[in-house]
C-alpha cells in the first residue's frame, strides 16, 4: 500500500492537466473544477454537499467512476468532450516509463520565472498564450507538487505497483478508448509489449500483468493516506455526533487494513469510541491505552499527550458510572495540563468537571469531588473569562449555556437567562459552532416551557431535529426527542410518543446509554398513561421496571420520582405519598435544589394535602409555591399551584375568590399544553361554580336566571374537562367528570341523561 | 566441431547429466546450472531423457573415446565404498548446507577447527593477514596439521569436498557480514576470509599426498584448491591447479569460469589454451574467455556459430553472441539477440544487466523500464534486477536513486563487478569524486578486464587536474580496448595537458585510425561525459572532427602552421562526408554522410579563415567568413573579419 499515490490521484493529475491545456470552455470550468476539487478532498462526488452520507468517498477504484455531469460536457475541442480528452490522457501514459516522464513533466504546469527568454522561448510563450500556469501554492499547485515528491520518493517496486495497478484502473475505459483511437492493438495498454508484438500465450505476457491480477487489487488503490483520512473523518463523527460506526463502514474499514502494513494508531481511538458506544466498558479502555501507548511512543517523547489520554480516561470512567476513578483521572489531566500550560486542555478539563459536578452532584461529592473553583458561579465566570482569553469560542458558548442553565435552576429573572441563551446563540453564528447549537437550542426550548408557552418550545425541539440532527451530538437529540414525546404525552398522544422515541432509524439507539435512556423515556411515558388509565397493576409494574434502570439524567430521574409519588396518591396510599415526597425533597437538597424542583415538590405535596382533606394546610404551601413559581418565572408550576390553591379555596367555600382565580388562568394554561393541568383546572371551576350555585339557593334572593346561568355553565366545564380528560385517556377524572355531570343533569331533571352518564360512568369501571 | 555424431551427443548428453548431480551433491549450485541449461539446449533431449537415465549407471555407455575421469573415481572401488558408509553422515551434512548452516556442515567431517596458518606450508602465501593475534593460529604446528589430514583419510572425497566448501563459504559469508556497508569504514580490503589459510595448508596436504600416489581429487578437490590460492591472490599456482581440475573433470564449469577470471591479457589465454585439454569444454571455454577479453574476431564468432550447432537453443551461448555484438559496439544486433532472450526465457534473470546497459547506451527507456518491469515482478532482489532499475533511474537523471540501487546489488553481491563500475559513473555525475574513484577502484580489483572503470578512473582524475594520474588510468583502458578511439582520445588529450604534445599527437592519431575502424565511435556510456559531440551518430568512414581539430591545434602549438591547417582543411572535410576527398584512400567506397556543421567545424573554418587571412589569402578567407555568417554561427566575428578584408583589399587596390 503507498502512502499517498493512487491511480485515481494520477487522474486526478491529468484532470489538471487538462485544466491548464485549457480545453475547458469557459462556462464549463466551474462545475469543472468544483468537480476536480471535490475528487481532490475526497468528498463525494456526485454531490458535494450530501452530508447524509455516512462515508466519503475518497478512493476511486476504476477510471470509469469519473464519469459524471460535469465531465461529459463538450471541451473546446470540437468533437470532443472532456471525458473523451481525459482518456487520451489516460491512454497516452502507455508505459511505465511515459508514467515517470507524466509526472516529472507536471513541472511545466507551475508558471515560471522566466529569465530574458530567447527566441525559442518566446516563441513557445506565444503558443503557451492559452496555457494556464499554476502557482506554486494554489490547491493544485500543492497537489502536483504532492504529486511529485510522493512519486519520488517511490521505490522502483512500488512506482511498479503503481503502474500495475494504474493498467486496472484505466482498463474499463478501454473500450472507450478504442472507439476513439480506433486502435485495436491487443496490449494497448503497454507500448512495450505492443513492439515486442508477444503472442497471446507468451509467457513474458504472464510475468509482466498476469501475475497483477493476482495482487490484491484494493492494495494499490487505497493509499495509507486515504486510510487515515477516512479515520479522521470517523473520529470526528464519532467524537462529535456521539454515534457508532455503521456496520458496513466498520466491515469495509477491517478489510482496508488488512491490506496495510502498518496499522495507523488512530484505528485504535475509532475502536475505542466504538467500544465505549457500545458500552464495552473493558475493551474501550483496552483501546483507548493502545492508542496512546503508539501516539506517545511514536509522537514527540515528551508528554504532551498524556493529559489527553487522562481526559480521555475520566470521561470514559464517568461515563460508566466510575466516579472516583474519574476524579482522580481529571485531577491528573488537570495538573498535567497545567505543567505543560496546555491552556485548552485544561479548560476543557476544568469545564467538564464542572458540568459532570451539575449533573451527578450526589455522585461525585461522594467521590470526594470539591469543586476546584470555589463556587459554581465564580467557577463559570472563571472558565468564561479564560475561554475566551484564548480564544476558544466553543468553550465560551458552552460556559455560557451553563451560566443560563444555572440561571435557570436558581430562579433568576428569565431575561438574563436569554441574554446568556443568545450571547451564546452569537457566537455560534459568528464561529459556525455547530456543535453547540444544539444544546442552544434545548436551552431555549427549555425556557419557553418555563415561560408556558408551549407552542414555541416544541418548535425549537423540532428545528433541532429537522435542521441540525446530523450536527448535533445525538445525546441532545435525544434529549430533544423525549421532551416532545412528553410533550405529547402531555396532550395525550401516547402512541405519537413512543414512536418518535423508539423509531428504528434513531442512530441513538447503536449506543448503548442513550439506548437505555430513551427506553426509559419510553417507560415513562408508557407509566404516564398507565396512571392516567388508573391501571394500578402495570404501572407498579412499570414503575418498578424503571426504577431499576440506569438513570442517567437527573431530570428524568426526579420525574419518575413525582410519577411513583402520583402512584402512591393515585392509589390512595397517602402516608406512602407523604413519606415518598420527604424523601424526594431530602435528596434533592442534597443536591442543590432546582426552583423548578421545589415548585413542583410544593404543589405535590400541596395536591397531597388538598386531597386528603388537610386542605388548610396544603393551602399555604401552594401559595408558597406559586409566589416562588412567579419569582422564579415558572408559568406552568405557576397556575398548577393557583389549581390548587382554588381547589383548597372550594373546599372552604370560598367559591368566588375560586372563580376569580381560575377566570384569570384558564386561558393562559390553555396556551401551556398540559392538558392535565387544564382538565383540573376546569374540573375545580366547575366546582367553584356549582359552590356558587350552592349559595345562591341557599340565599334568599334566588334568581332562577341565574341559577340556570351558572348550572349551564358549570356544565359547560365539565364538558371541558371532560373532553381533555378524555384525551388523555384518565379514567379517574372522566369518572368524576361524569358523576358530576350526572348530578347536574338530575337537578336539571333531565333523569335520562343522568342515567346514561352513570351507564358511561360503569362502560369505563368495566 | 560440425555435427556430431549420435553415439557422441548421447556422450555428451551422458556427460552434462553426470555433471548435473556431480555439481548439486557438491551444492555447486551455479555449475549445476549451467550445465542442465547446457544438457537441455541440446536438441532432442526431451525424448531421448528416458533411455539415457539408465546410461548413466551403466559403464557400457563408455564409447572408444577417452573414457570420462569423473567415471573412473565413480568406478573407484574405494571412493564408492567410503561413499556408500558415510551414505547418513553425507545426507546430513548436505542437508545442513542446504539450511545455509555452512559450520555445522563442515562440523559432519572435520574433526574440531580447522589448523590454522599451516607454518609447514611451504608455499608462497603473499596474504597471510589472519595469523596474528589468534591463539589457535599459535598452536598449530606441521605435526598437527599431519595428524588433521590423516584423520581425514577416512573420508571420501565428495564429503571432503563438501565440508572443506562449506568451510570456504561459511569463511566468505563472515567476510562479507564484517565488511557491514557498502563504501564503509570496513568495506574494501579491511576484511578477509579468515577460513582461507587453514584451507590452504589442509588442501595443500591432501592434494600433494594423492598426487604422490599417482591419485586425486577426482577434480573438486583441486578446484577448490585454485579457489582458495586465487582468493590468496596466488595466481600462477592457482592457474596450474584448475588446469588440473579441468583435466581431471571437464564438465565443472565453476572451474573454467575461475580460470577465466585469472586471465589478464589474450596472450595469458593462449598460453593457458595450449595446457588445456581437447574437448567440447575447452571450446566453450576459449569462447567465453575470448568474449570477456572484449576479442571480438570473425574466428570468435565462427567458433560460436560452430558450437551454437550443437547446443541451439542455448541461452548461455546466445548471450555470449550478445556480448561479442554489444563489445564491437553493434547494439542493434546485440539487443536484437536479448530482446528474442527476454521473450522465450522471460524468467531468466542472468546477464541482464548488460541488456540494460544496451538499452541505457541506446536511450530507449520505455523498453528497459519494462524490462526493469519484468525482473523486478520475477526477483526483486537480484543483483541483475537492482543493475537494471539502477539504470533506469540513472536515464532519468535521478541519480540518488541510482546510487541507492547499484548500493543494494553491491549488498546482494559485493562481487558484482559492473555494479561497482556503474555507481562509480553516478558519483561522477552527483560531483562525487572521492566516492567514484573508490567505487571505480573496487570495480578494478575484482575484475582488472574492466575498462570502463579504468576509464571512469582517469576522467574522474582528469576532472580533479591530475592528469599524469589520469594518463595512467586512460593508458589502462586503452591497453584493454585498442581499438576504441575514445579511450586513446582521452589518452591523447591527458598527454596535451602535461605538454608531452607528440605523445599526443600519436595518440590522437591512433584515435582516428581506431575510430574509422570501428562502425562509429560510438560512447559505451551512453551518458555523455567527457567531451563528445554526438560522434555516436558518425557512421564508418567519417573521421571524428573533433579529434582532428585536436590534432590541429597542437600542430599549431607546435608551430606547424601548415600542418595544422591541413588538419582543419580536414575538419571542413568531414562536413560533407568521405566521398569528397578521399585523401588517405581509407575511406574509399564508402557513402556516409558527413557530420554537417557542427560547432567544431565552425571554430575550424574560423581558425581557417583567420589563418588564411594572416598569409593574406584574403579571397579565400572571404569565402570561410561569408560561409560562417551563412552558417549563422559567430557571425559578429566573422562579420568583423569580412570588413577587415575589405578594408585591407581596398588599401592593397588603394
Amino acid at each position: 500500500m503507498s502512502r499517498y499515490l493512487t491511480p485515481s490521484k494520477i487522474a486526478i493529475l491529468s484532470f489538471v492537466h487538462l485544466y491548464c491545456d485549457s480545453v475547458v470552455p469557459a462556462e464549463t470550468v466551474i462545475p469543472f473544477l468544483s468537480f476536480v476539487v471535490s475528487a481532490l478532498s475526497g468528498s463525494p462526488i456526485e454531490d458535494p454537499f450530501a452530508s447524509g452520507t455516512e462515508e466519503a468517498n475518497p478512493s476511486l477504484t476504476s477510471a470509469a467512476d469519473f464519469q459524471c455531469e460535469a465531465v461529459t460536457r463538450a471541451s473546446s475541442i470540437p468533437g470532443r468532450t472532456i471525458h473523451d480528452l481525459f482518456i487520451k490522457k489516460l491512454w497516452e501514459i502507455d508505459s511505465l516509463d511515459a508514467l515517470h516522464t507524466f509526472i516529472q513533466d507536471s513541472d511545466s504546469l507551475f508558471n515560471k520565472i522566466t529569465e530574458v527568454p530567447d527566441a525559442d522561448e518566446r516563441n513557445s510563450i506565444a503558443q503557451n498564450l492559452h496555457h494556464v500556469a499554476l502557482s506554486r501554492t494554489s490547491p493544485f499547485g500543492v497537489f502536483v507538487r504532492r504529486v511529485r515528491l510522493e512519486f519520488t520518493r517511490l521505490q522502483f517496486s512500488d512506482a511498479l505497483k503503481l503502474w500495475l495497478a494504474f493498467t486496472a484502473f484505466k482498463e474499463p475505459t478501454q473500450a472507450a478508448w478504442e472507439r476513439q483511437s480506433r486502435n485495436q492493438a491487443s496490449h494497448s495498454f503497454d507500448r512495450v509489449l505492443q513492439e515486442l508484438d508477444l503472442e497471446p500465450n507468451n509467457e513474458l505476457l504472464g510475468i509482466a500483468y498476469e501475475s497483477s491480477k493476482s495482487f490484491d487489487k484494493m492494495e494499490s488503490m487505497i493509499s495509507a493516506n486515504d486510510i487515515e483520512r477516512i479515520l479522521e473523518f470517523q473520529v470526528e463523527r464519532l467524537q462529535k455526533l456521539g454515534t457508532r460506526m455503521p456496520k458496513e463502514m466498520n466491515d469495509q474499514l477491517r478489510s482496508m487494513l488488512e491490506l496495510s502494513p502498518t496499522t495507523p494508531s488512530l484505528i485504535h481511538f475509532v475502536r475505542f469510541f466504538d467500544a465505549w458506544r457500545a458500552g464495552d466498558y473493558v475493551s474501550s479502555f483496552d483501546n483507548l491505552h493502545r492508542y496512546f501507548d503508539y501516539t506517545l511512543q511514536s509522537q514527540t517523547r515528551d508528554k504532551t499527550h498524556y493529559q489527553y489520554a487522562l481526559l480521555h480516561m475520566a470521561i470514559l470512567h464517568a461515563d460508566f458510572g466510575c466516579f472516583s476513578e474519574a476524579v482522580a483521572a481529571m485531577n491528573e489531566a488537570v495538573s498535567t495540563a497545567r505543567e505543560n500550560q496546555d491552556i485548552s486542555c485544561l479548560n476543557f478539563s476544568l469545564n467538564w468537571l464542572n458540568h459532570l459536578s451539575k449533573a451527578y452532584p450526589l455522585e461525585m461529592k461522594a467521590a470526594g469531588y470539591s469543586g476546584v473553583l470555589g463556587s459554581e458561579r465564580d467557577g463559570l465566570l472563571f472558565l468564561k473569562s479564560k475561554a475566551r482569553d484564548m480564544k476558544m469560542w466553543t468553550l465560551t458558548s458552552s460556559a455560557m449555556l451553563s451560566e443560563a442553565r444555572l440561571g435557570l435552576s436558581q430562579g433568576e429573572p428569565v431575561s438574563r437567562v436569554l441574554e446568556h441563551i443568545y450571547q451564546s446563540s452569537h457566537l455560534n453564528a459568528q464561529h459556525s459552532i455547530n456543535s453547540n447549537t444544539g444544546a442552544q437550542l434545548l436551552m431555549q426550548s427549555s425556557v419557553f416551557a418555563r415561560l408556558g408557552i408551549h407552542a414555541n418550545s416544541t418548535s425549537y425541539c423540532d428545528t433541532l431535529l429537522d435542521c441540525y440532527s446530523s450536527l448535533t451530538p445525538q445525546e441532545d437529540v435525544l434529549r430533544a426527542k423525549s421532551r416532545k414525546a412528553f410533550h405529547l404525552a402531555m396532550s395525550g398522544r401516547y402512541d405519537t410518543a413512543i414512536t418518535l422515541l423508539s423509531d428504528p432509524s434513531n442512530q441513538f439507539s447503536q449506543t448503548l446509554r442513550l439506548q437505555q435512556q430513551a427506553m426509559v423515556c419510553t417507560g415513562l411515558v408508557k407509566l404516564m398513561r398507565h396512571l392516567h388509565r388508573s391501571d394500578s397493576s402495570a404501572a407498579s409494574y412499570a414503575l418498578m421496571h424503571l426504577k431499576s434502570a440506569p438513570l442517567a439524567d437527573p431530570d428524568i430521574a426526579f420525574e419518575l420520582d413525582l410519577l411513583s409519588f402520583q402512584h402512591a396518591l393515585q392509589t390512595g396510599d397517602y402516608t406512602t405519598a407523604l413519606t415518598r415526597i420527604e424523601d424526594i425533597k431530602k435528596d434533592t437538597e442534597a443536591a442543590g435544589t432546582d426552583v423548578y424542583q421545589s415548585v413542583q415538590l410544593a404543589i405535590s405535596k400541596a395536591r397531597l394535602f388538598a386531597q386528603s382533606d388537610f386542605g388548610e394546610r396544603g393551602f399555604s404551601i401552594a401559595l408558597r409555591a406559586a409566589s416562588l413559581a412567579q419569582k422564579a418565572g415558572i408559568v406552568p408550576g405557576l397556575w398548577d399551584a393557583v389549581g390548587v390553591i382554588c381547589n383548597v379555596l372550594v373546599n372552604v367555600e370560598e367559591y368566588q375568590a375560586a372563580v376569580g382565580l381560575l377566570d384569570a388562568i384558564i386561558p393562559q394554561a390553555l396556551e401551556g399544553g398540559d392538558f392535565m393541568l387544564i382538565a383540573r383546572l376546569y374540573n375545580t371551576q366547575a366546582d367553584a361554580h356549582m359552590g356558587l350555585l350552592g349559595g345562591e339557593k341557599a340565599a334568599e334572593s334566588s334568581n332562577a336566571q341565574k341559577e340556570a346561568s351558572l348550572l349551564w355553565k358549570a356544565g359547560l366545564y365539565l364538558d371541558r374537562a371532560e373532553g381533555f380528560y378524555k384525551k388523555l385517556e384518565d379514567i379517574d377524572g372522566m369518572e368524576e367528570v361524569l358523576g358530576k355531570k350526572a348530578v347536574i343533569a338530575r337537578l336539571r331533571g333531565d333523569v335520562e341523561v343522568a342515567v346514561n352518564h352513570a351507564l358511561k360512568v360503569l362502560e369505563l369501571r368495566s | 566441431m560440425g555435427g556430431l555424431s549420435s553415439a557422441d551427443a548421447a556422450q555428451l548428453q551422458a556427460h552434462l547429466q553426470h555433471a548435473v548431480t556431480a555439481c548439486s551433491e557438491r551444492c555447486l549450485w551455479q555449475s549445476a546450472k549451467w550445465a542442465a541449461e547446457l544438457l537441455n539446449s541440446l536438441p532432442g533431449v526431451s525424448d531421448s531423457l528416458n533411455q539415457s537415465d539408465t546410461e548413466v549407471d551403466s559403464p557400457m555407455s563408455d564409447g572408444t573415446q577417452s573414457t570420462p575421469p569423473k567415471l573412473k573415481i565413480s568406478v573407484d572401488p574405494v571412493q564408492t565404498q567410503l561413499e556408500a558408509k558415510e551414505l547418513p553422515r553425507y545426507l546430513l551434512a548436505k542437508s545442513f548446507f542446504d539450511c545455509r548452516e555452512f559450520d555445522r556442515c563442515a562440523a559432519v567431517f572435520l574433526p574440531g577447527s580447522l589448523p590454522k596458518g599451516a607454518v609447514g606450508s611451504n608455499l608462497p602465501q603473499p596474504n597471510r593477514r589472519s595469523s596474528a593475534g589468534k591463539g589457535k593460529a599459535r598452536m598449530s604446528t606441521p605435526i598437527k596439521v599431519k595428524s588433521y589430514e590423516e584423520s581425514l583419510s577416512g573420508i571420501s572425497h565428495k564429503s571432503l569436498f563438501l565440508a572443506l566448501y562449506a568451510k570456504y563459504i561459511s569463511g566468505e559469508k563472515r567476510k562479507d557480514e564484517d565488511s557491514e556497508m557498502i563504501l564503509g569504514p570496513a568495506d574494501g580490503g579491511v576484511t578477509s576470509n579468515k577460513e582461507l589459510n587453514g584451507l590452504t595448508s589442509i588442501l595443500e596436504g591432501i592434494l600433494s599426498n594423492l598426487h604422490a600416489n599417482n591419485a586425486n581429487g577426482g577434480g573438486w578437490l583441486e578446484y577448490l584448491y585454485g579457489i582458495v590460492l586465487a582468493k590468496n591472490k596466488n595466481e600462477e599456482l592457482a592457474k596450474t591447479w584448475l588446469i588440473k581440475s579441468v583435466h581431471l573433470y571437464p564438465y565443472n564449469w565453476g572451474a573454467w569460469e575461475e580460470l577465466c577470471n585469472l586471465l589478464g591479457t589474450i596472450e595469458q589465454l593462449q598460453q593457458v589454451t595450449e595446457q588445456l585439454p581437447q574437448n567440447i569444454m575447452t571450446y566453450i571455454f576459449h569462447i567465453y574467455a575470448s568474449q570477456s577479453l572484449f576479442q571480438v574476431t570473425d574466428q570468435v564468432h565462427n567458433q560460436l556459430t560452430s558450437i551454437q550447432s550443437i547446443f541451439p537453443s542455448s541461452a548461455f551461448l546466445k548471450t555470449q553472441r550478445a556480448l561479442l555484438f554489444y563489445h564491437s559496439k553493434d547494439f542493434e544486433e546485440s539487443e536484437s539477440i536479448f530482446s528474442e532472450l527476454l521473450t522465450s526465457y522471460p524468467h531468466r534473470i542472468d546477464s541482464v544487466d548488460v541488456y540494460s546497459n544496451i538499452l541505457y547506451v541506446m536511450s530507449l527507456r520505455p523498453k528497459l523500464a519494462f524490462l526493469a518491469h519484468t525482473s523486478t515482478l520475477t526477483d526483486k532482489f537480484r543483483p541483475e534486477t537492482c543493475i537494471v532499475v539502477g539504470n533506469y533511474y540513472s536515464l532519468l537523471s535521478q541519480h540518488e536513486k541510482a546510487v541507492i540501487y547499484f548500493r543494494r546489488a553491491l549488498t546482494l553481491d559485493r562481487t558484482f563487478t559492473s555494479a561497482w563500475t556503474l555507481m562509480g559513473h553516478e558519483y561522477v555525475e552527483m560531483k562525487n569524486s572521492h566516492a567514484a574513484i573508490e567505487s571505480y577502484r573496487r570495480a578494478v580489483e575484482s575484475n582488472r578486464r574492466d575498462y570502463r572503470a579504468w576509464y571512469g578512473l582517469g576522467q574522474t582524475y582528469e576532472v580533479l587536474e591530475m592528469f599524469s594520474y589520469a594518463l595512467w588510468y586512460y593508458q589502462r583502458a586503452a591497453g584493454l580496448r585498442p581499438y576504441d578511439a575514445k579511450m586513446w582520445q582521452a589518452v591523447g588529450q591527458c598527454f596535451a595537458k602535461v605538454g608531452k604534445l607528440g605523445n599526443a599527437l600519436r595518440a590522437y592519431k591512433r584515435a582516428l585510425i581506431a575510430g574509422s575502424f570501428n562502425d562509429g565511435s560510438a560512447s559505451s556510456f551512453g551518458n555523455s561525459q567527457g567531451g563528445e559531440f554526438g560522434v555516436g551518430h558518425l557512421g564508418g568512414g567519417v573521421l571524428d572532427p573533433e579529434t582532428l581539430y585536436q590534432v590541429a591545434s597542437i600542430y599549431e602549438r607546435l608551430d606547424q602552421k601548415e600542418e595544422s591547417a591541413a588538419y582543419m582543411e580536414l575538419v571542413l572535410a568531414q562536413e560533407e562526408g568521405p566521398q569528397a576527398d578521399d585523401e588517405d584512400g581509407i575511406f574509399a567506397g564508402s557513402s556516409v554522410q558527413g557530420v554537417g556543421v557542427t560547432p567544431t567545424t565552425s571554430k575550424a573554418r574560423m581558425w581557417l579563415a583567420r589563418y588564411e587571412f594572416a598569409r593574406g589569402e584574403y579571397q579565400r578567407s572571404m569565402e570561410l567568413a561569408n560561409e560562417l555568417c551563412q552558417d549563422g554561427v559567430e557571425v559578429e566575428d566573422a562579420k568583423a573579419l569580412v570588413r577587415d578584408i575589405r578594408a585591407r583589399v581596398e588599401a592593397d587596390a588603394g
